[in-house]
């Protein structure tokens, strides 16, 4: 059944279903009222998976205009260029200059301080009392993004990690999304050999709850657990899928669960958005 | 002490990434070579917003790494905050690799990263005094000679206190211990 909410919650579902038919998936989104950052983040990279699979994704585009514009405004066809099949032809990108909501692509270590900025400087516009969460939701992202070009392709390997950021703004919270489709945590993880032998749920937890990294220097690691922690402090909710697993915390409770694989490390960061009023 | 201070927040008020990191302390190691023996870095964080754990490692705690592992001996370092919660991540980066480090703050002092109990108490009581010797340190915590000697040993390999050279009254020699900071927090 064609999804009304593509969001965080629901992607594992709608990826299950797609995968059937990948990589020429039919993505039906005729009769979507709601995709989220995560949600059409992801979406990004699994049509650039079936596109370099040799496959073309094919799009039914939302009904809603409002949703159609937002998938477009995001980015998604700028990101996918001529290589989806759509329905019907999408409308023109209109780009927003006082918004951080569009798809951000991250390659090289040296964008990462201007990009963050940029986002900084937005929020801070917008929410002049949320200093304390701006810098919360910053620190979370130079470290998600670094975490990709550090850790997503480690061996330098015929693979495309194909980093995304993006932040959206609710009427209760703040979503930051950070992804990308490289080795994943186990893949990472398992390069230090004390790790080697852990598997993928064991890996996720090594690192969001120990501080695990492939790294023996101590001084490096630990950024997805400090997140965590940072997060729990801020009565925030943390979504971190890799591979076949997934975690997820809210409040002082997290847990670990099974969902359709898919290659990277996908996370979203939720802040309440009471938070930035001070 | 004579000092010199470098302000980050030249680098932008945000600061993050290991590759910024590593190019801050390039800079900040240029200034300490170009300290005499006996004077002191102060890192002034004023003004930054986010100082992230992987640009406080690379710029900050490999710093105190070095000088820790015997690297331009009898300079130090120091940084300044005016908010406590900007340290937290180069606190624990700096307890991750077993080094410790002075933070002046508006009211005070604190030490950042891991520091032994029985170091800090010494530490403490150094701070407060300004300076001492083996055999006044010994008396004061109930301790032998020796193990304040020890004590004085470690806190300078960190860094921490400066131990000076000086002849005895009587003949020999002897070391005086001396804070980096003024009991007020002071640098």
């Amino acid at each position: 059944m064609p999804p009304r909410k593509l969001t965080v919650w629901r992607i594992n579902q709608a990826l299950s279903e797609w995968e059937q038919a990948f990589p020429y998936p039919l993505i039906d989104l005729a009769a979507c009222q709601v995709i989220d950052a995560f949600a059409l983040a992801f979406l990004t990279l699994y049509m650039r998976r079936c596109i370099e699979a040799g496959g073309q994704p094919r799009i039914l585009l939302p009904q809603r205009e409002d949703v159609l514009n937002q998938l477009v405004n995001m980015g998604l066809f700028r990101l996918l260029g001529q290589k989806v099949w759509t329905d019907r032809p999408p409308p023109e990108e209109k780009l927003e200059e006082a918004s951080c909501r569009a798809l951000l692509r991250v390659e090289e270590e040296r964008e990462i301080g201007s990009l963050v900025e940029r986002v900084s400087e937005i929020l801070e516009s917008r929410f002049p009392l949320g200093k304390r969460s701006i810098n919360v939701l910053t620190m979370a992202m130079v470290e998600l993004l670094q975490n990709i070009l550090h850790h997503a392709n480690p061996l330098g390997q015929d693979i495309h990690p194909y980093g995304l950021a993006a932040v959206e703004e609710y009427s209760d919270h703040i979503h930051l999304v950070v992804m990308d489709k490289g080795v994943g945590l186990r893949g990472s993880l398992a390069l230090n050999p004390r790790y080697r032998e852990l598997d993928e749920s064991q890996a996720l937890e090594a690192v969001l709850v120990e501080g695990a990294s492939r790294f023996e220097d101590p001084g490096r690691g630990g950024a997805l657990r400090r997140i965590r922690e940072v997060i729990q402090a801020n009565e925030g909710r943390l979504f971190v899928r890799s591979g076949g697993v997934a975690f997820w915390q809210a409040e002082v409770e997290w847990s670990v669960g099974e969902v359709h694989p898919f290659p990277g490390v996908q996370v979203s960061v939720q802040l309440p958005r009471a938070l930035f009023f001070g | 002490m004579e000092r010199k201070t470098v302000y980050l927040n030249r680098f932008g008020r945000r600061l993050g990434t290991r590759e910024e990191g590593a190019r801050v302390r390039e800079i900040l190691w240029q200034v300490l070579e170009s300290l005499s023996p006996g004077e002191k870095l102060v890192v002034n964080l004023g003004g930054l917003e986010v100082l992230s754990g992987s640009f406080a490692d690379e710029a900050l705690a490999k710093v105190v790494e070095q000088l820790k592992n015997g690297e331009l001996p009898d300079r130090y370092l120091l940084v300044k905050a005016e908010e406590e919660e900007l340290l937290e991540d180069l606190s624990e980066r700096l307890a991750r690799r077993g080094l410790a480090l002075f933070a002046l703050l508006k009211d005070g002092w604190r030490i950042l990263g891991r520091l032994p109990a029985y170091l800090e108490e010494t530490l403490q009581w150094i701070v407060q005094h300004e300076e001492t010797t083996s055999p006044e340190l010994a008396q004061a915590l109930s301790i032998s000679v020796k193990n304040a000697s020890t004590r004085l040993a470690e806190l300078q390999k960190l860094r921490l206190i400066e131990l000076v050279r000086e002849s005895r009254p009587v003949g020999g020699i002897q070391y005086r211990a001396r804070a980096v900071i003024s009991s007020k927090g002071k640098d």
